[in-house]
């Protein structure tokens, strides 16, 4: 019983302290949108049953950085279920449109 | 609800600062998007001046949308302030799709300008183009290329909201962004936007002024108070910024004791004691010296021990050549994750909370001095533009970052109630000392003549809160004048202190923004910083 106490409390302490995990493709640091757009989808036996595509919303057509985000807790069902429930959170930012300098006179 | 082309909703409930450091809730509804790129504004506003014409009504239309709905509004750029100086409870625009940019041509300028300054040194922009993008103009598109004259530290402002909280840099001969500015334009209220220039330094011609639309002032007063305003003074849509021939930085990083010869340089900028470490013989690198910046591990430092010393890191001003080895973003190998300053946070507010509380002192000293060198993982030696020298910012997740200005010859008396301070509340973090020219803004961060930024960057811990609070009574006791940055956490201001160290120029501030605003306009812009700050009332105007 206690060990099954200590267990719950290390797992409780590890879900509370751990943090995002995030990995980056980066093709410009600049945006024009201010809040970053994110889904999370799940994708289920193995990648036999994946979410459709999702559409980026960008003015540009174009996204300047991903970011691939995981945590403990989706790491967690994840294990349990042998792969067969694979949460994922996608974040990106749109690149800003082309906009070219123009001479007034 | 039927809105203008080219403002959209932005359906958000909550905002939070690129840094993470805040959020601050929404009004559903109440947020906008303003675009020049969208399809639909494109097809109905060809030209530039139709684009730039209509986005001037369409700022105007969200003043009178916000008064008609008793709304506040903010103008937002990137979101970098860790202030909540750029946010209000009700609604944020979002300005960073507004990329239109041009050149001047001689009939755009005044007779003044053109006797003086070079055409080709200027580009006028509208409030949204982030620094990224206005170096790449300059320095890659621009024929013959140009520099920025200043930077911040790192480049994902956009260029209005950057100036406008006075981002500083380190170029200890030119100054702040805001130095760069001829001219602003600012839409004031739903029938009113102004084109400002300072009297002493005329810049655009009857042309341009008639092609903009705008009520022209030209009054040196004026345009120092709206320099620095951060969003109070309406939308600032577009400014005249003026650059020059592109350059080269050439960067020297090294580490030296905090001695004497430092102290030289700190209070009269005079480096002949420390000739032996520059790059340059002493005449010529005082000739070519532009940035000049310290850092402090304080958990790490000893004065007159070159282990323990401060990084002495010196930029020096080159004309630009083409053979040079460029600077390569670092794209192997490992930096902390973005989570692990907030986890770190974490533990040091639960720590803080113990009774008899002791591991503070142990915790902080070590974290700090394993992430100072992961964070200051820079190259001793590096040549670039501007562009390539100032970019993304190095650090990650959630973020304190503090800053207060002082007189430079304040510094060694500031250093060790810093380091006393230091001793007392252990501050999680590392500091940094940036050197920079004074502005002339009335309300300007960097208003001592030669100002030196101290930065504090470091966790979001509530320690870090206790040590800019305590460090500031301490600094009051001393009797040493100092300001605090608008866009960083600034927890310590309120009314009294903003009174105590600005002065009369809050009258003067309070007036200029109450001539240029309608009591209903100045509601529309009003938020809890500058409540917080006692500058939301309207002041007397004052008739230049």
């Amino acid at each position: 019983m206690n060990s099954i106490r200590n267990a719950s409390l290390v797992l409780t302490l590890l879900v509370m302290l751990s943090g995002c995990m995030t990995m980056k493709v980066v093709a410009n640091y600049d945006t024009d949108n201010i809040v970053p757009s994110e889904k999370t989808r799940v994708i289920y036996l193995w990648g036999i049953l994946q979410p459709n595509d999702i559409p980026a919303g960008c003015e540009s057509k174009s996204i300047c950085m991903v970011q691939v985000k995981t945590n403990i807790g989706y790491i967690m069902v994840s294990a349990i279920t042998v792969g067969i429930v694979v949460p994922q959170k996608v974040v990106w930012d749109c690149c800003p449109s082309q906009v070219d300098e123009e001479h007034l006179d | 609800m039927n809105l203008p082309l080219g403002i959209k909703p932005l359906d958000i409930t909550s905002f939070t600062n690129a840094h993470g450091n805040f959020t601050q809730a929404l009004k559903p509804g109440a947020s906008f998007d303003l675009t020049v790129s969208d399809p639909g504004f494109e097809r109905q506003y060809p030209s530039f001046k139709d684009k730039y014409n209509q986005t001037t009504e369409n700022f105007q239309w969200l003043i009178q949308h916000a008064i008609d709905n008793n709304l506040r509004l903010r103008p937002m750029g990137s979101g970098w302030s860790l202030s909540k100086v750029a946010v209000c409870p009700d609604g944020i625009v979002n300005t960073k799709k507004l990329r239109l940019k041009a050149s001047l041509g001689s009939s755009q300028l005044s007779e003044e300008y053109l006797n003086s300054g070079d055409p080709f040194n200027l580009l006028f922009a509208q409030c949204g183009n982030s620094m990224i993008s206005i170096n790449e103009l300059l320095e890659q598109e621009r024929n013959p290329p140009k520099s920025l004259r200043a930077s911040g530290g790192s480049n994902g402002q956009t260029i209005v909201g950057a100036l406008s909280t006075n981002t500083h840099g380190a170029a200890f001969k030119f100054g702040s962004l805001s130095e760069f500015v001829l001219g602003m334009h600012i839409v004031t209220g739903p029938d009113r936007h102004v084109w400002i220039e300072r009297a002493s330094r005329p810049v655009t011609s009857a042309k341009f002024q008639e092609w903009i639309k705008a009520e022209v002032i030209l009054d040196d007063d004026i345009f120092n108070s709206a320099l620095i305003s951060f969003g109070s003074f309406g939308f600032i849509h577009s400014v005249l910024i003026e650059v020059e021939p592109k350059f080269l930085l050439e960067q020297q990083l090294t580490q030296i004791a905090y001695d004497g010869n430092l102290e030289k340089a700190i209070t009269d900028y005079d480096f002949s004691g420390l000739a032996h470490v520059l790059n340059y013989p002493l005449a010529v690198a005082n000739e070519k010296l532009y940035h000049f910046e310290l850092a402090i591990n304080p958990h790490n430092f000893e004065k007159n021990n070159p282990d323990k010393g401060v990084y002495f890191r010196v930029m020096y001003k080159e004309p630009y050549r083409e053979d040079y080895e460029r600077i390569e973003p670092q794209t192997q190998g490992y930096t902390y994750g973005d989570d692990v300053l907030g986890l770190i946070q974490k533990v040091l507010d639960q720590v803080e909370v113990l009774p008899g509380n002791m591991l503070d002192g142990l915790v902080i000293p070590n974290a700090v001095n394993t992430l100072f060198n992961l964070a200051y993982n820079r190259p001793e030696k590096a040549i670039g533009t501007v562009g390539e020298t100032f970019r993304n910012t190095i650090f990650r997740g959630k973020l304190y970052s503090g800053a207060f200005a002082f007189d430079r010859k304040d510094m060694p008396k500031v250093i060790d109630i810093v380091l006393g301070n230091n001793r007392n509340i252990p501050f999680a973090g590392v500091m940094a000392m940036r050197f920079v020219k004074g502005n002339k803004a009335t309300l300007g961060f960097t208003r001592f003549e030669n100002s030196c930024v101290l930065e504090m960057d470091g966790v979001d811990a509530k320690v870090n809160y206790n040590f800019s609070e305590k460090l500031v009574d301490v600094l009051e006791a001393h009797n040493i004048s100092y300001t605090v940055h608008w866009g960083k956490n600034n927890n310590v201001l309120n009314k009294e202190r903003v009174r105590r160290i600005y002065g009369d120029a809050v009258d003067k501030w309070l007036g200029h923004r109450n001539q240029l605003l309608s009591a209903s306009a100045q509601a529309v812009f009003n938020n809890e910083f500058l409540e917080q700050c006692g500058l939301d009332q309207p002041g007397k105007i004052l008739l230049t």
